[in-house]
């Protein structure tokens, strides 16, 4: 029994070992660096290292959430989306089996502008793959005027106007993504989740954002690793002459 | 959407325009004023009080160990901790490449424990391959400068000051070669300080702590290392030659990008600095105090170009001639003392007779004249920076923002391959950013985005592609087709908002001189005596003539602007 007890602590002192501490400053860069390597400058890559980084900084795991898809993202360059199809109903935008990590940011300016236009806007993401990239963007874009409901086979979520926290409720059976924004809180129908205890709440939220933000933010060393592995790849060989005039 | 509002309620005020003051050579003339960052600290240092006294002092006869500060704050309780090691001349290099130091220094919160003490001595002297956490707010090192340290010791450990002239020549006796903050290396945010650390919650203030930290530093560890070696004989440095000895400081291009990471900030802190000059202007007239003062510190700040001492020629053609021109002005404001009814017609003056480094140097001594007049502006120095798309934007809006604010960019022709024959890059050798000429060196394709020119005329030729068919589109139709021109979308968004917006310049030019960054950023800190090595580094001088520790206390007089060498060294021996 004692020696049981011995190796669950061993053991957890080494994981404690392999966790590298890490400052707000320090993660945005790295993950920019891990954008910038794999995208170049043909995408916003600044803003998919802010959308991760919302994720990790609010206690939603968004580097664990990004290593699984680190290898898929790097084999598959071609990212553009198709035009969205646009309907009086709805709005159909087709990922192509892609990730959102690389594209929530674009979906969520056409969505705030159509809502910004037309009151209301009910969007379909079809074929698109890790749904909390959307939480990721819209809470770190921090949205005055309206109010998001958004149905994924992973979570229900809602986002209140000028709230950077979204309220997140377990999963409903869906296959694709449903979305509707709206500047009136009213026009949204969330009956479903009327009576259901939020899974997380802007509270925990808050205080996982400050206790990281004070401490700084505990990552598995091997994902630092992988994650700078990739970063070093925008760094150019040194040479001699490159060191030329620099300094002395 | 981030909301920036003007300065100043009064919108009237005579501020220049940004086309004048965003130009890069201009940039590159600023001088230190009453705002810049160190003057901002000591002002706090000197009237709060600030307790600094040392702690742990085991250093052996040769200056080689560990001591530890202790600084009680109104506020809190923070550490300096230095560790200070034997070093080969062959791995003294002011490179941030390079891997070991004379001093490596930490700024932490609390107390120092011996628990605490062995952490920071495994990691703090091993910088960027060591970690910190949270609780340090500034990590940097130091290097002796071999000009002037030995010769110091020298003097004091046979009973002799040393001779001003050959301290005015360098002016310190140790160099920082990389002073680093805001989480780096596991350091606390600049978010966190900000709200935890309130005497450290202006920009770059626990930085310039630090620099001071090791100034003082340097100047105990003199006299301590001089009686060392002959305690019977040395004498201590005088106090006034003490103050004469400010901190070195050798600045690189890794400075540069931050500028163009940051253009909110920089915008930002142009519009304080514009601001004092524009009250100035607005509600202050030459009388005879005023007239005195300027004269006083015209004469001033002649000297101290005057005694700057650098090997570079076109720094010595800048400094000779802002002497000249200053000396000049100097005699025109005694001719028309009696007429001059504003400070428009100075600086309008100067503005027709004399050049950039002479303009600028004028209005920083203007604002030098008045400082008291503008020290309110001090807590508009800090902005929280973020750069949001504006989705529901109408594209032509977009486009009217271009043809408003990024004229300047689109005068480039970036179908010449000069304009773009220069690139930035990360080195392997501690992502150092460096320059590479376009025709010579390999690594184009990993070039870093300091291209803001050509970026801006690439989004306003798309733009144009689709005129006529439909600029009534929103930028987020536009931008969702084109990801390669949302981020400059965004930047030209935001940057609209501020009054002084981008600096003005193609940084990807064959001729561009990169120094002109860096002393702009290094005038914001204070920082004086120029001397250029190359056209991508830079050796300065902080905190020269600034009141000591052992000052505080006593009566400040803000007034160690423009630093110049004490009157006699014969009388100190």
């Amino acid at each position: 029994m004692n020696t049981m007890i011995l190796g669950v602590f061993l053991s957890g002192l080494s994981l404690v070992k392999n966790l590298i501490n890490i400052s707000f400053n320090e993660l945005l860069s790295l993950l920019s660096r891990v954008f910038e390597a794999v995208y170049g400058h043909e995408h916003d890559y600044q803003e998919m290292a802010q959308t991760v980084f919302w994720l990790e900084s609010h206690g939603h795991s968004g580097i664990n959430k990004l290593i699984e898809k680190l290898p898929e993202l790097d084999a598959v360059k071609n990212i553009y989306l198709p035009p969205p199809c646009i309907t009086k109903e709805i709005i159909t935008i087709d990922c192509c089996g892609g990730s959102l990590f690389t594209n929530a940011h674009l979906i969520c300016d056409f969505v705030f502008s159509e809502t910004e236009n037309y009151g209301i806007t009910k969007v379909a993401i079809i074929n698109a793959n890790d749904p909390y990239a959307l939480i990721g963007y819209l809470g770190s874009a921090f949205n005055n005027n309206l109010s998001s409901h958004l149905i994924t086979d992973k979570f229900t979520a809602f986002i209140f106007p000028g709230s950077s926290y979204p309220i997140i409720y377990s999963a409903l059976s869906c296959k694709k993504i449903e979305w509707t924004c709206s500047k009136h809180e009213d026009l949204i129908d969330m009956s479903h989740i009327k009576n259901h205890e939020p899974r997380i709440d802007s509270i925990k939220q808050k205080s996982f954002y400050e206790v990281a933000l004070n401490n700084g933010l505990s990552i598995s060393m091997l994902n630092y690793e992988k994650l700078n592995l990739i970063a070093d790849r925008i760094l150019v060989p040194s040479t001699e002459s490159s060191r030329l005039g620099a300094g002395e | 959407m981030a909301e920036l509002k003007p300065l100043s309620k009064n919108t009237d005020l005579p501020m220049r325009n940004p086309k004048t003051v965003m130009e890069l050579p201009r940039l590159g003339c600023l001088y230190p004023y009453p705002l810049s960052f160190m003057r901002c600290l000591l002002r706090r240092v000197m009237s709060e009080m600030w307790e600094i006294n040392g702690t742990i002092f085991n250093l052996d006869e040769e200056g080689f160990g560990e001591v530890v500060y202790e600084i009680t704050t109104p506020n809190a309780v923070y550490s300096y901790v230095i560790f200070s090691k034997k070093l080969s001349d062959s791995k003294r290099s002011d490179r941030v490449i390079a891997e070991d130091w004379d001093m490596t220094v930490t700024l932490c919160e609390g107390q120092i424990d011996q628990d605490r003490l062995e952490f920071l001595r495994k990691n703090v002297p091993l910088q960027e391959k060591g970690r910190v956490d949270s609780k340090c707010l500034v990590l940097s090192r130091a290097n002796k400068s071999m000009r002037n340290f030995e010769y110091v010791i020298d003097c004091l450990s046979n009973g002799k000051q040393p001779d001003l002239d050959k301290i005015a020549k360098v002016g310190y006796i140790f160099r920082t070669t990389a002073v680093y903050g805001s989480g780096k290396f596991g350091m606390s945010d600049w978010d966190n300080l900000r709200k935890k650390y309130v005497d450290f919650a202006k920009p770059f203030s626990a930085e310039m702590f630090s620099c001071y930290m090791i100034r003082h530093f340097s100047l105990e560890l003199a006299n301590w290392v001089a009686r060392g070696r002959s305690p019977e004989a040395a004498v201590e440095l005088d106090d006034g030659i003490k103050r004469y000895i400010g901190i070195g400081n050798a600045t690189g291009l890794g400075m540069a990008p931050y500028l163009i990471k940051h253009p909110m900030l920089i915008a930002n802190w142009i519009e304080v600095r514009e601001t004092s000059l524009a009250r100035i202007i607005q509600y202050k007239s030459p009388d005879r105090d005023s007239l005195g003062n300027l004269e006083c510190l015209i004469m001033k700040a002649a000297q101290h170009l005057d005694e700057i001492s650098t090997d570079n020629p076109e720094q010595n053609v800048l400094n000779n001639r802002a002497v000249n021109e200053v000396n000049k002005c100097l005699e025109w404001i005694k001719a028309n003392n009696e007429t001059l009814v504003n400070w428009q017609e100075l600086i309008d003056h100067a503005s027709q007779n004399y050049h950039v480094e002479t303009q600028e140097l004028i209005n920083a001594i203007l604002t030098e004249v008045y400082a008291k007049f503008i020290l309110d502006l001090e807590s508009e120095l800090n902005i929280d920076e973020n750069y949001r798309m504006q989705p529901m934007m109408k594209l032509n809006t977009l486009k009217s923002l271009i043809e408003k604010n990024y004229k300047w960019a689109l005068r480039y022709d970036f179908t010449k391959s000069s304009s773009t024959e220069t690139f930035w890059y990360r080195s392997e050798e501690k992502q150092e950013p460096r320059l590479g000429k376009k025709s010579l060196d390999s690594g184009i394709e990993k070039e870093m985005m300091m291209c803001i020119a050509r970026d801006v005329r690439s989004c306003f030729d798309e733009i144009c592609e689709i005129e006529g068919s439909n600029t009534s589109i929103t930028v987020a139709h536009f931008a969702f087709s084109r990801p390669h021109l949302r981020y400059i979308i965004r930047r030209i968004q935001t940057m609209g908002l501020t009054q002084y917006g981008e600096i003005r310049a193609n940084l990807l030019d064959a001729d561009v001189l990169p120094i002109h960054l860096l002393r702009c950023k290094l005038s914001f800190f204070g920082v004086g005596k120029f001397d250029p090595r190359s056209k991508k580094w830079v050796r300065n001088t902080m905190f020269q003539g600034a009141p000591l520790v052992s000052d505080i206390g006593n009566e400040y007089n803000d007034t160690w602007c423009f630093p110049i060498r004490p009157k006699s060294s014969e009388k100190l021996n």
